[in-house]
């Protein structure tokens, strides 16, 4: 049986062909790049989250040791931060320890000394060393040699301490900055607008 | 053999195609506006760290300072002319510190610091006593995000002790 043809029928005439490739093309592009920008900027916006929470970490961290130490120095390159603290916590090879091997771990008992200034707290002679340091793209916490990764990602995170000696206190600056990975218009986004600062007093600086 | 339906042989419509590309822009639209939402937020995590680093470290300079100076308003309120911190925060926070006697208050000293840096004496307390005092430091800031109101606070009680 042969079926009769109909004028609507027929296929697309190469006009029709080339305005429908063109505009698919263009919403094909459209979509491909906004889809590209989008998963970009989704990325960065999670690795700038992540680092920020990073910087968050490292203010918490040098805070709480700068202070509770007795002396804070840092490089001439501001890139590494040594902190001298007392001996908080019983160690093995301890006095403490030798006597009873069950206080290893514990916080040591302090003793109170009253001085012609007022009170003293002491925790004994013996101090731990804690070092900041920068190792390619991670902050290290190392104390007594036990080393913590306090930062650790693609980023360069940089902080930058001053130790600041006045003549009855000691304190500490810090801003610690990374490298956002944002771009715009092929510009790098700006370091400093990562910037977060902290600022430590020595208390162990002040007794009496 | 069947003859194909007249449905089945006819191209999308003009209305048709331009209902697609709607939605399709929709959905862009409403994925670059997620995307313009998520980096806002970010912004608003910005301050509200600096924000708490701007107290803290605010309440680490008062905790500094000589309990004379302490408990006196000049003394606060030459300290309180400087920003804690280098931070740009600074210039569009209020920050108010507000000093008592403890446990039991003889009036309260409160000083405000404007983001323009000028420092004014709102109050004088009447007694702040010579061993321990309650100090509240507070900003206040107006977040990018929405244009909400947020504050940030902390509570230190500080005694009269000597310095090296």
């Amino acid at each position: 049986m042969k079926l009769k043809l109909s004028r609507k029928r027929f296929a697309f005439t190469l006009p029709e062909m080339s305005i429908a490739l063109a505009a698919s093309s263009v919403i094909l592009g459209a979509t491909l790049t906004s889809s590209t920008s989008l998963q970009k900027s989704f990325n960065a916006i999670d690795n700038y989250y992540g680092t920020h929470m990073q910087q968050v970490r490292i203010v918490d961290y040098l805070s709480r040791d700068v202070k509770r130490g007795l002396v804070v120095t840092t490089s001439a390159d501001l890139q590494t931060v040594t902190i001298t603290v007392p001996n908080y916590i019983i160690q093995a090879g301890d006095a403490e320890a030798v006597i009873n091997p069950a206080l290893v771990g514990t916080p040591r008992t302090p003793t109170m000394v009253y001085t012609p200034s007022g009170w003293q707290v002491n925790y004994g002679n013996a101090t731990s060393t804690v070092v900041y340091s920068i190792n390619g793209m991670s902050i290290l916490r190392s104390e007594n040699g036990t080393v913590t990764t306090i930062a650790s990602s693609t980023d360069q995170l940089v902080p930058l301490t001053t130790d600041v000696e006045l003549s009855n206190t000691e304190y500490t600056k810090t801003s610690i900055t990374f490298q956002p990975i944002f771009t715009s218009g092929g510009a790098v986004a700006s370091r400093s607008g990562t910037t977060v600062y902290s600022t430590a007093y020595l208390r162990n600086k002040r007794r009496g | 053999m069947k003859k194909p339906s007249k449905s089945q042989i006819r191209g999308t419509t003009l209305s048709e195609a331009l209902v697609g590309l709607v939605i399709l822009a929709t959905f862009f639209a409403s994925i670059f506006e997620l995307n313009a939402v998520c980096l806002r937020y970010i912004d608003a995590t910005k301050e509200s760290v600096a924000a708490l680093q701007h107290v803290q470290d605010r309440a680490e300079m008062l905790r500094n300072l000589a309990f004379t100076d302490l408990i006196d308003t000049t003394a606060v309120q030459t300290l309180m002319a400087t920003a804690p911190n280098a931070a740009p925060f600074a210039q569009k926070a209020t920050e108010t510190v507000r000093i008592s006697a403890y446990p039991t208050a003889n009036g309260v000293t409160q000083l405000t610091r404007m983001p323009n840096g000028n420092v004014t004496t709102d109050s004088v307390a009447t007694d702040l006593g010579k061993e321990l005092v309650q100090v509240d430091v507070k900003v206040a800031w107006t977040m990018t995000l929405g244009g909400r109101a947020r504050t940030e606070q902390t509570t230190n009680l500080l005694s009269n002790g000597t310095k090296k």
